[in-house]
């Protein structure tokens, strides 16, 4: 019995399971070959073209820090447009997130509130920079808002998440000692979805500390308006300086929360 | 102090209680016991409010306030709560907070909304809270974060959080469930002292019958959602468990557990007496 057929590891397949395993694999083949022809996929541009990029990367070195004082100064606004942007949503993540619960809020409330939380996490934060540059004008505020919305509505969800996973048997212990609904939050619930709220708001400041790099970009001030300006002047030693602060800092910056973030789990 | 009246229950189509009717005098000390699935953590559950009875069927009343009436909460629950201690199988602490707040929590009722959530309680609660603690015996482990307490020490905090509600009545839903038997036998020890020292009635439920047996004057038996004997504990006999629950008598005495070693010898005595 066993000789007629090789030991495999493999669970017997039915004849239906192999025809789904074959559809499934046949449909993502499609997929890639679809979007290759919409994406203009053109690998051999990259090696026609190989001597100017080359010639491209060439004109970046060696890069020209004479400015580095003004790139500084520029990368700290950056960093400062990522505080406020962080801190502003962490703030109102916590009620939004809190009422995006399933075990916390009624539909009515927990509907809307996630809708309007996946508004703000699908747009972008370079679009939102984009409006605030146009509401309050150009310079670091507007990227504030931008970071601040965008953040609001991943920080909200991410906050629901753990919420939603919470063990009921503490709450219910302070609910018996007969705690109003918000007594119920502040010592059932807060405390067990404490560190990963930290954890996550570490997280999202480390990707706003990038983030704020290129909002920047369209107006919203810091370091990424520099780097536009010196784009567009084709100033590609000065560029190359100022990319190497923005890896520098952006790395350290990782680390750093990396380590925090440890620490508080 | 305690009066159910004609409560059902109905989980997905199945009941789990039946017409219960169920009275409790101020200063008992009463043992729910069943196997597990009989229902008697359902009707603790009743009994706290933490969960409603079916439509249009009976009432929970406890020292005089109704909990709930034809399967809805009384409207203001949440002031009525605080003068009923619950402790829990599982304990039911904030494991990240320390110790002394945890029981703190239990001065939460009589608290101005706004210093509670701020966590400021009264010196007077703060130090009910500290000899509570003293009482249970914990009172060295007050600042420590609760979860790096033993299961025992949870539950004797769990217990001191009741005292600082200043509660009559305490409803334990398998308080030794999960402890081993020493704790267990701490646990019930304290709530024992509680009862004979301050008068608080105590509700308990328990899967085993020996501690029924070593701690509780009366006990409420239920099966499959009924009550299937109710009167002294020592009316109940092995031999009338064994007619009450069949095969099942065994679970109640914790079959590997030692049986001898925890009930008095006068009460073996008996036993021995009637099983013969």
């Amino acid at each position: 019995m066993y000789a007629s057929s090789e030991p495999s590891l493999r669970p017997p397949l039915s004849l239906g399971e192999k025809a789904s395993r074959f559809l499934t694999w046949t449909a993502v083949l499609a997929l890639l070959a679809w979007s290759w022809h919409g994406a203009e996929m053109r690998p051999l541009a990259l090696i026609a073209d190989a001597g100017n990029i080359g010639t491209l990367i060439g004109d970046f070195f060696p890069p020209d820090f004479t400015d580095w004082r003004m790139y500084v100064k520029e990368m700290l606004v950056t960093l400062q447009v990522a505080v406020w942007g962080t801190v502003l949503a962490v703030i109102c993540a916590v009620p939004l997130g809190i009422m995006s619960a399933e075990n916390m809020a009624p539909w009515w409330v927990r509907q809307p509130v996630r809708r309007m939380m996946d508004a703000a996490r699908a747009i972008n934060e370079m679009v939102f920079a984009m409006l605030f540059v146009v509401a309050v004008g150009l310079g670091p505020f507007a990227g504030v808002l931008a970071l601040w919305v965008h953040t609001t509505g991943t920080l909200a969800k991410l906050f629901s998440e753990a919420v939603e996973a919470i063990e009921t048997a503490p709450v219910e212990g302070v609910r018996s000692t007969g705690a109003s609904y918000l007594e119920e939050i502040a010592y059932g619930v807060i405390p067990q979805v404490f560190p990963l709220w930290i954890s996550y708001s570490l997280y999202r400041f480390e990707a706003n500390v990038r983030s704020a790099t290129v909002v920047g970009m369209v107006g919203a001030g810091g370091i990424g308006m520099v780097l536009w300006e010196l784009i567009r002047s084709f100033e590609f030693p000065r560029t190359c300086a100022v990319m190497a602060i923005i890896v520098l800092v952006v790395t350290l910056f990782d680390l750093f929360s990396q380590k925090l973030r440890k620490m508080v789990l | 102090m305690i009066h159910v009246t004609g409560l059902n229950k109905t989980f997905s189509g199945v009941q789990a209680l039946k017409h219960i009717d169920l009275h409790i005098k101020p200063g008992e000390m009463v043992a729910l016991i069943g196997s597990s699935g009989s229902g008697k953590s359902t009707l603790m559950r009743h009994i706290c409010g933490l969960t409603v009875s079916d439509r249009n069927s009976g009432e929970v009343k406890v020292n005089g306030y109704t909990i709930q009436k034809n399967g809805a909460l009384s409207g203001n629950i949440r002031d009525i709560r605080t003068h009923i201690g619950v402790i829990f199988q599982q304990f039911n602490l904030v494991g990240r907070i320390s110790v002394a707040r945890n029981v703190a929590l239990g001065a939460l009722g009589r608290t101005p909304f706004l210093h509670g959530l701020a966590g400021h309680f009264s010196p007077e609660d703060v130090e009910l809270t500290l000899r509570a603690l003293e009482r249970v015996g914990i009172r060295d482990k007050a600042w420590q974060r609760t979860s790096t307490l033993s299961g025992g020490q949870q539950q004797r905090a769990a217990i001191a959080r009741a005292l600082v509600q200043r509660s009559e009545v305490l409803l334990a839903d398998e308080p030794i469930a999960s402890l081993d038997p020493e704790s267990a036998r701490n646990v019930m020890d304290t709530l024992q002292e509680l009862n004979r020292t301050d008068g608080m009635t105590v509700v308990v439920t328990l899967h085993q019958v020996d501690y029924a047996v070593r701690y509780c004057p009366r006990t409420v038996a239920l099966k499959k959602g009924e009550i299937v004997f109710d009167g002294p504990t020592r009316d109940l006999t092995p031999a009338m468990l064994n007619s009450l629950y069949g095969a099942e008598s065994r679970e109640l005495f914790g079959e590997k557990s030692s049986v001898r070693a925890i009930v008095p010898s006068s009460v073996r005595g008996e036993r021995t007496a009637a099983a013969a």
